[in-house]
This record gives C-alpha cells, structure tokens and sequence, in this order.
C-alpha cells in the first residue's frame, strides 16, 4: 500500500482526497472505537512481538500430530450421531401433519446427511496423512454410518407423515378394473 | 389435547357436511324450476268464482281430468290451492263434479263415491263425506243456504239423494228411490228439487223421469212426471243439458242422427223441439251454452260442429210458456271454435275464441259487441297448441258499448291459456301431467368446446397446456364480439336471462332436454337451461279413449330420441324440434312385447324384439359380439338370460324363478352411465377394501304374500348366478318397497318389524317402522384382498375362476346398515356425475311430505362405527358414530320451499362438471328440476364470489403500487443520503 507522495509546490489536495487514498483501518475487534494513534500498524507491532517475544514451542513429531488428526477426525465422524436426539425429538415434537414447518424440517434432515455424505472426503483430507490411512478409512466408515442414521431418522419421519408409497392404497391407482367378458342387455324397465 | 382435536375434527367433519348438501337460499328458486299443474280442466268443472261474498277478484277453479282439483290465480297463472281427490296414475276425463256456493267460500267436489268440502280462499277441507255408491250429480240448493245435495247410485241400482249442511257436512235429509232408474241430474229451483233419471221404456230407449222434491226436508211433492223420449235417448250421452237456464230449470236433449234438438221446461213441462240445425254438411257434435246464473235472462247457444266448420244459434226460453224459439244464428268458422257463456245482471253475453279471435256477442242480437285478434303464439307449430278445445269467459261491461273480456282457454294439447282481450296472460303446460317415462339428452351444439376439453384432458400435460392458450388466444379475439353482446341483453332486460342461460350451458353442461311421455301420447321437451321451458310438445300417438301409452324407454342418440312403447311400437324424434322421424305403430307382431337395442359386432345398434313370454324373436340377420346377453322379464314372473352370440342363434343362457309363493315386484340394474373412479376404498390405516364391481349386477325384489316376507336377490345377470340374497320378514307389502343399485353400493326401503340386536337388553325390542337399508359390496372381507381373480384384467361369469385352494368361488363380501327413516320412499335413484368422484347421494322421493330429498353419501356409509365413537383412522375416512334414526333433513330437500304433488319417479344425468348432477322428478301431476351438489360446488365459483371485487381489488392495488412507487424509491435515496 502506496501512500502518494505530494511534491510541495503542488497545492495541497482536498482532505477527501487525502481520506480516499488512506481509507481508516478496520478498527480490532477489541479495540472498540478508540482509533490507533497515527504511523501505527497493528500487524507490523504483532509480527515483530511474536518473534521476538515468545520462545517458539518444540514442533510436534509425526506421530502427535496423527493422533491429533486422529481424535479430531473421530469427533468430525461421531457428530451427526450427537445431534440425532435433538432431531429426533425435534421431529417428534414437530408431529405428523403436512405444514410448512414440518416439511422444511424434514428437508433439512435430509438434506444435512446427503450433503454430508457427498463430502465425506474433503470433510478428512485435511486430517489425511500418508500414515493414518488405514485408520481414517475406519473413521470414514463411521462417519457414513452415523450420516446414513440421520437419514434414517429422515425416512422414518417421513414414513411417520405418510409421504411413503409402502401401504396398497397408495399403489391404488395404478390397478386397473377388471373387464368382464360378457355384456348383459336389459330389457326391462 | 387430543380429545380436543378428534372433537374439532369432528365438528369439521359434520360442518362439511352440511355444508355440502345444503341448498343455499340465493339458488333457490335459481338453480330449480317446477311445472306446478293441476292437469288437462274439464269443460263441466272450470269455472271464474269469486272465494268469498266479499273478495272483488274471481279464481280460476277446476277439477282436472287427472282429479285435482285446485284454484289459479287468473293474472299470473300461479296455483293457489290444490288437492288431489283422484287416485294417482288415472284419468277421471268426463268425471267428477264441481260446483261452487254462491256468495259463500264453499267449493264442493265429487269424485266416485266422495263428496268433499273446500275452503274456496285456501283449499283447506272442510269436511268430507265417503259413500259405497257412485255420485252421479251434484247440486248446491241455493236459496241463500249453500247446502250440497248429490244423488248417488248404488250396487244394487239403490238411488239415494242426500242433502249436507254447508258448514258442518251433517246429513240432513235423505230421499230414496229403488224404482231402478238411472239418476242423472239434479236441479234445484226455489225450494224445490227436481231429481231427473232415465228411466228405460218397455220397447227402447229411455223417459226422462223427473221427482219433484222438497229441498228442505227432502220428501216427496207430488208424483213423478216424464217426458217421452224414448224415441231420441238412448243413452245419457243423449242428453245435452239438465239444469237451470236463466234460473228456469230445463233439459235438453237430441235424437240420434242429430237433426233436431228438444228442450224441456221442467216448470211448465213443455217441450218445444228445436229444428232446421243442419248448416248444409252433417252435424257430427251439439252441444249446449247456457245463461248459469239466476239472475239472468233464459237465453242459451246451441253449438253444431260439423266435419270442416262449426256454426252456432242462439235461441231464447219464454219462462211463462217454457218454449223456446230461435232469436238468431252464428256464421259457420271453419277450425276448432269454442263458445262460452258469460253473465252481468240479467244479460247474457257468449264469447266466440276460435284460434285467431276472440269476439264478444250479446244473447240479443247478432252483432259483434267487441272483438279481439289473438296473436300467434310462439312456438305454436303444431295446430293442437292453437286450437281451442273449450273455453269459459267473464266479462266486465266497462259502461256504455266497452266491455274487458277474460277467458280461460283450454287448447287441444291440454294447455291452459288466459286471455284478457286478446292479450295473453299466461299459459300452463296443463298437458304435460301424468308423465311415463322421461330420459335426459344431450343437446349437440355447433360450438365444440367440449371437444375441445375432451382433448385437452386426454392429451399430455404440456401439449394440452399450448392447445388451452391457442384457444383462449382464439377466445379473446372475440371477446368484444361477446362484451357488446353483453351489453345488448343487458339493456334488453329480460333477453339477457335467457342468454345468460344458454351462455351457462356450452360451458357447464347444465343445459340439456328432457324428453317427456305422456300416458295421453304426448312427448315434449323441457329445457334444464331455461328453468324448464317446454321447447316442444307434441300428440306423437292417437290413442283410445281410456287407453294409456305405455313407454318402456326413451333413449338418446345423437340428436334423436329414441321412444319404445309395448308391443313393439318405437319413434325416433329429433330433441331439439320434437320432429317425428320414423313412427312404427304398436301390434305389428302378435305377441311382441317391445324391442331393445343392442351393439352388434360392428358396433350398430340392432333392434332385438322381445315376446311377451319372455323369449326374443328372430335375430336381425346381424352377428352380435361373443357374451352379449339380453335379459328379459315375462308376465308370469321369471327373469330369462339369453345368449345371442353368433348369428341368428338364440340359447337360453339361465333362467331365475322365485320360490314358489314369492313373485318379482321390482328388478334393477346398474345405471348405464355409473363410472367408478377408484376400483378400492382407502381405509384410514391406507389400507385398501376392493369394491365388487360388476356391470352386470341386478337387484331383484320378490315379495311373498303368503308370509308377508320380501326378499331382495342380487344376480350376476350374465351367469343368473345369486350372489347376495336377504330376507325381511314381516314386511307391510301395501307400503312402497323401492331400491335402486349403483356402483358396488344399493339400497332398499321398506316398511318392517325387525327384532333389535341390542347387546345390553335382556329382551329383544320389536322395533317396527320404515327402513332404509344400504349396502356396499366388496370384493374380501378383509384389506388387501382384490378376491380370487387377485389381478386379471378381465373375467368371465359365465366360467367362473376356480383356483386350486379352498378359496375356489367366494361370493362378494356385503356390508350393510339399517337406518329408520320417518315416512316412505316411493322410489329411489342416485346422483350420477361426469367421472363419478363425487360421493353419489341417494334421491328419494318421499311421499308423505310430497318431497324430493338427497340423502348425503357420507349418512349412509355402512361402515360407520355401531355402539362406539369413531377412531381415529376412521375418523379420516369421514365414518361418523351410527345412529339408528334418520330424520330427513329439511336441507336435504331439494325442492325446499316448493310444493310439489304427485312425483313418483326421479331421475339423474351427469353435468360437465364433476360436482353437479341434473335432477328430474316427475309423476302424476307435476315436473320438477334442480342441480344437486352432493359434496358441494367445489368446481364451481358460487354466487358469493364477486368477480367485479377482485378485478376492483387487483386494480386498486396496481394503482397504489404506482402511486406509492415514486414515494417509496424518494424515501429509500433519501434515507441512503442521510446515513
């Protein structure tokens, strides 16, 4: 970021010129309205306490990091299973009628799992390594499975609010009335 | 919470209901019509009366040839009062009596052995009085007492003359006479009464006896006279009048070859003979005009029809020597002329309407006082609706040489006309009574939008989306056509009704015809578009005095309406001009019962005769489709199926003979328009129970006498296989038994004692009243099951399906449930719409209440739950708790406020909308017809929507939104530059 240098006998540009090229810094979130003192960058004081002040910490080997990968991986994987009770009661409170409320639920619910479950590899690549494959295959597998339970949650809702062709009459109209072979003629009033 | 939803869902349950079956109070009267008749008026009965001493205006009164007798309002037609006094489905033509109290509100009829009092303001009886005999005359003694005197004829030629008290009907005097004269008339004159009978001479013929009797106490004054015409009467049709001319009795009668006429003054006993009547041509008819009232001159008109024209005479009564001479004669008019004779003071005054005038003569002179031209009536195509059969008149003198004539003219067709100077009031299809048969047709229009809608349903979505848009494109090119149009019969009043109709039909449906028969050999027309207007009216046959046609059907075919009567005889007319195209006359064939169509195999229509035993004749030589079976019914008693496949074979198929002691009262079968939508009924668990469907079904009713049992059968008619049989025992056979069968559903009424089934008495209850049964056939008892055939498409009756297992031939599963209902059903019949998805109701006629009600499908579900409140799935069905009485609802009936008399059949026929039915009643006397919702207008805008407030209401809105725009766009930069 250039600040334009004005040569002096130039005459001296209009402050909204000036406002325009120098536009105020984001103010810090803690900072809260107090303005920083002129010739002041946030990010230069930072960088420069950072390295000289704090004594950088041992890097963690391989192996710690894995684990780290790993438990969060887990955590990723197990948190669809975490929010079924609250879906589940959710659901159960939202009951069996066919309103508004009640439909974008059930979207929601399905939407969630499918969406997921499209994602499944790019949700664990960050916490892929060439060492933890094995281990993340199974964690990959759980994570489908709790997503597939979600959806299951789903398709019992949506059976509980009758939306599924499993009952006869809903393949009622598509049997046809049988023809019979023969034709009576009446001949009477 | 849950209990308070079930009791909401509930009461929304029964709101809809009532909502759906109601008729609501702007269709009224809208939506019906009603043909309010009392039938063809009698020449002897028809009468101006005024109701009460003190009334200034005069009824129309009569007594019908179908024995009702009723009072019109003379200006706008309308019934003010009607009773029936005849039995339903006769013709009293020629019979009864009426006669009307002078300055008193007592109107008396006598009808067979029933002498009757009527309130003249209100038609309310006042007393009655029912005899064994026959009354052959009636007479009021006069003299300021308005008692009724009627001479009766008994079994065994006991002649009794009975004089009533005018007020209370008690019998006053009686007077006998066992000489075994034939009683003819009675005429009271002052306070005496002269008894006139024909009392038959040694060699031929008969004399006329006359008793003088005293009015007051009824005996005997002075010996009987005669006079001595044997030579000319026969018979009493010789006899043209006996009673009072003038006030002077007389009587008079013409010898057979109709040459000349003689008259009797019973006062003087002098007999004049009235010659020289011929006018050249042979006389065929005379008969008799004279002065009615007391007060006036003894003057009457003698009416001589011949074979091409009819003229008339006018002779005058010398009441001191009772002999009468000729004052003048009438030209002779060619056409029907009807005379009638009207009275002011002591003038007589007679009215000549021949069909193009009306001329007003005085007893006096020959000149025409007044006369009027009749305009020609409109739509009058054929003669029998311009001529005049007879007519009564009044006339007013309006001072000086004007005079306002009033008449009531009774026209051939039986139409009822009056006319004030020439101008006609009003006219009543008086003919159109004693309907037979009666068939809904199709008016075919040149406009083709059904077609269009026909192919904008089978077609695909998309396709049938553009052909909708084309035509609304082509629709709005004429719309301005159709605005100014609009205009145009807006500004015309009364024009713009009748467009509005035929506007309605194209679109709806609503407008057919209804093509009547007549047990007197009329057809017509009655449009359902037009409030009922008689498009046509016809004498299609000639029949015999006393003789009634007998329609077995009336089909629809195109734009030709095809008419079957008894032995064979069939006509086919054009609906919409009532032009008879081809007539084939009864008895062609000795033994001919009556031919139906049939579809051969080319898909013609071939007329099979049938023969009064029950067999079919000779097969036209054409080749039907393999399994057509023509089902007849025969005189003793037995239903016949016969097989016609092939080529002029015909092999009796089966044969049903009820037991011995029962006998076929009624045979029906499915309505040839009854789709089916849905070939199974969801259960509220989405269950499903599969519905016997069988085209082929009828539902016989066979009574027994002998132990007062009626037991209904349902047959596979193509098999005579008896699918269903119940029996009620003790049964009142004397009360209508109905039942009708659509669908998988059917129903029957009856009149029966049936012991209760109550779980929690110890004793069972004989419950005995009127019932309704309903019953819907299934295929399984249970869910889910389509019966042994599962799945085919298609089965044959005839070699019924045998499966392997045990569940080899299973008869239909029958749900039924009884109601008691509060009166009788005289004939009942079903809603019948376009697809049939509309829940079907049941139309009833109902007797007693002369009504026509709809029961709601959803009250006669058989299903509904007996001694327990509904589930809930069952609740989602619509089933409700049953209850074992069912009130007619007075919203039920369709014809609300009206009253109607004597329907006694009902029918039914699809509009293009799926919600409406076309309802017909018709019977003995009156014609009525309505639309029916059964599950309400769901299809339709009602007459609530206004359609001027949402083009007002969208308009409004565009407008606000282009008014505020500007301010709200100003508003929203103003607040950007203020922040």
């Amino acid at each position: 970021m250039a600040t334009k240098e004005y040569s002096k006998d130039e005459p001296a540009p209009p402050r909204w010129v000036f406002d325009l090229h120098n536009p105020p810094k984001p103010a810090s979130k803690n900072a809260g309205s107090v303005s920083n003192p002129p010739g002041y960058s946030e990010t230069s004081v930072g960088k420069r306490a950072g390295s000289s002040k704090v004594v950088p910490r041992k890097a963690p080997t391989t192996e710690e990091t894995d684990t780290l990968k790993i438990k969060k991986s887990w955590e990723i994987a197990l948190a669809p299973a975490k929010a079924l009770p609250m879906n589940a009661i959710m659901m159960y409170m939202s009951g069996n009628s066919l309103q508004i409320f009640s439909i974008m639920m059930v979207f929601m619910l399905f939407k969630n799992p499918l969406t997921g479950l499209m994602q499944t590899n790019e949700v664990f690549r960050r916490y892929e390594t060439e060492g933890n494959k094995e281990t993340m295959l199974a964690v990959k597998g759980c994570y489908v499975l709790m997503q597939l339970l979600a959806l299951g949650l789903g398709v019992w809702k949506v059976n509980g609010m009758g939306l599924l062709p499993t009952t006869r009459s809903d393949w009622l109209a598509w049997e046809g009335e049988r023809q019979p072979l023969e034709k009576a003629v009446f001949a009477f009033r | 919470m849950r209990l308070c939803a079930l009791s909401i869902l509930s009461s929304l349950v029964l709101f809809c209901l009532e909502l759906s079956s109601a008729i609501y109070a702007d269709e009224a009267y809208q939506i019906d019509y009603q043909h309010a008749l009392l039938g063809v008026p009698q020449f002897y009965t028809t009468f101006f009366h005024r109701p009460s001493a003190n009334s200034k205006a005069s009824l129309l009164y009569t007594l019908s040839e179908s024995g009702i007798v009723g009072a019109k309002n003379p200006k706008d037609g309308t019934i003010l009062w009607r009773q029936r006094i005849g039995e339903e489905g006769q013709t009293y033509a020629g019979k009864g009596f009426l006669k009307a109290g002078e300055n008193s509100n007592v109107i008396y009829s006598a009808l067979g052995g029933k002498l009757d009092a009527w309130d003249a303001v209100d038609g309310r009886l006042a007393w009655s009085w029912q005899g064994e005999e026959t009354v052959r005359a009636l007479e009021i003694r006069g003299q300021g007492s308005n008692d009724a005197l009627i001479v009766t004829e008994g079994r065994n030629e006991k002649v009794s003359v009975r004089c009533f008290s005018s007020d209370t009907g008690r019998l006053r005097w009686e007077y006998t006479d066992a000489s075994g004269d034939a009683p003819y008339s009675l005429i009271a004159y002052e306070s005496r009464l002269f008894y006139v009978a024909l009392h038959s001479a040694l060699l031929k013929g008969s004399k006329i006896r006359i008793h003088k009797l005293d009015a007051e106490t009824g005996e005997q004054t002075g010996s009987p006279f005669t006079f001595n015409s044997e030579s000319e009467v026969s018979s009493a049709t010789s006899i043209l009048f006996a009673g009072a001319i003038g006030g002077h009795p007389s009587i008079a009668w013409a010898d057979k070859t109709l040459k000349y006429v003689k008259v009797a003054s019973l006062l003087k006993k002098q007999t004049s003979t009235l010659g020289a009547l011929t006018n050249g041509e042979p006389i065929e008819t005379i008969s008799m005009h004279p002065a009615d009232r007391n007060s006036a001159k003894p003057h009457f008109l003698l009416k001589l029809t011949g074979t091409s024209s009819s003229h008339a005479k006018v002779y005058h009564l010398d009441a001191n020597t009772g002999t009468a001479k000729k004052e003048y004669d009438l030209p002779p008019i060619s056409g029907p002329v009807a005379y009638s004779t009207s009275t002011h003071d002591e003038n007589v005054y007679f009215v000549q309407h021949s069909s193009s005038d009306v001329s007003l003569l005085s007893s006096i002179s020959p000149t025409v006082l007044q006369g009027w031209k009749i305009p020609p009536k409109a739509g009058a195509q054929t003669t029998d609706l311009r001529s005049v059969s007879h007519a009564v008149a009044e006339v007013v003198s309006r001072g000086g040489t004007k005079f306002s004539v009033r008449s009531a003219l009774t026209l051939e067709s039986g139409d009822l006309e009056v006319i004030r100077n020439g101008e006609s009031l009003w006219v009543t299809s008086e003919g159109l009574t004693g309907v037979v048969a009666a068939a809904f047709v199709d008016l075919t229009k040149d406009d083709d939008r059904a077609q269009d809608l026909a192919l904008e349903g089978q077609s695909n979505f998309v396709s049938a989306y553009i052909h909708r848009l084309t035509r609304h494109m082509k629709e709005l090119q004429n719309l301005f056509v159709w605005m100014m149009d609009r205009y145009d019969g807006v500004k015309s009043g009364e024009a713009s009704l009748n467009q509005n109709a035929n506007l309605l039909q194209d679109r709806f449906g609503f407008n057919k015809v209804v093509i009547i028969a007549t047990r007197s050999g009329r057809l017509a027309a009655v449009s359902t578009g037009m409030h009922g207007k008689v498009i046509w009216n016809i004498q299609a046959v000639t029949l015999e005095p006393g003789i009634n046609w007998d329609v077995m059907s009336i089909d629809a075919e195109d734009d030709t309406a095809l008419i079957r009567a008894a032995q064979g005889e069939f006509l086919r007319v054009e609906s919409a001009t009532g032009k008879i195209l081809h007539h084939q006359g009864a008895g062609l064939l000795s033994g001919l019962k009556t031919t139906i169509p049939v579809l051969d195999a080319q898909g013609r229509q071939a007329l099979l005769p049938t023969n009064l035993d029950g067999s079919l004749g000779d097969i036209p030589l054409t080749s039907f489709e393999d399994g057509t079976i023509v089902v007849t019914k025969d005189d003793d008693g037995t239903i016949k199926g016969w097989n016609v496949a092939g080529k002029g074979k015909v092999t009796q198929a089966w044969r049903f003979t009820p037991f011995p002691g029962q006998s076929i009262y009624d045979v029906n079968h499915r309505p040839t328009h009854d789709p089916v939508t849905s070939i199974g009924k969801v259960l509220g668990d989405r269950n499903v129970l599969y519905k016997y469907l069988n085209p082929n079904l009828i539902l016989m009713t066979c009574t027994n006498t002998h132990d007062s049992s009626v037991t209904f059968y349902l047959l596979d008619s193509t098999s005579g296989a008896i699918l269903h049989s119940i029996k009620h025992p003790d049964v009142d056979l004397r009360q209508p038994i109905s039942s009708t069968i659509s669908g998988n559903s059917f129903a029957y009424s009856l009149f029966s004692r049936l012991l209760s089934h109550e779980p929690l008495q110890l004793e069972p209850q004989k419950l005995q009243g009127y019932q309704l049964v309903v019953s819907e056939i299934f295929e399984s008892p249970f869910p889910n099951d389509r019966g042994p055939l599962n799945s085919a498409t298609n089965y044959s009756s005839r070699q019924p399906f045998i499966a392997d297992d045990e569940k080899a031939v299973r008869p239909p599963h029958v749900i039924s449930q009884t109601f008691f209902i509060p009166g009788p059903i005289s004939r009942m019949s079903t809603t019948s719409t376009l697809q049939g998805i509309t829940t079907r109701s049941l139309l009833c006629i109902a007797p007693h209440t002369n009504s026509l009600v709809a029961f709601p499908g959803q009250m006669l579900d058989p299903r509904r739950p007996v001694g327990r409140d509904p589930t809930p799935a069952e609740m989602e069905e619509g089933l409700f708790r049953y209850n074992a009485v069912l009130d007619f609802d007075g919203k039920w009936t369709l014809n609300h406020k009206r009253e109607t008399l004597g329907l006694s059949h009902v029918i039914a026929a699809p509009s293009q909308l799926e919600s409406t039915t076309l309802v017909f009643a018709y019977g003995d006397a009156d014609l009525f017809g309505t639309r029916s919702s059964p599950i309400g207008g769901f299809d339709i805008l009602g007459k609530g929507f206004s359609k001027l407030q949402l083009v007002g209401t969208v308009a409004a809105l565009a407008v606000g939104t282009m008014v505020l725009a500007p301010l709200v766009r100003k508003k929203q930069i103003d607040s950007i530059w203020k922040a």
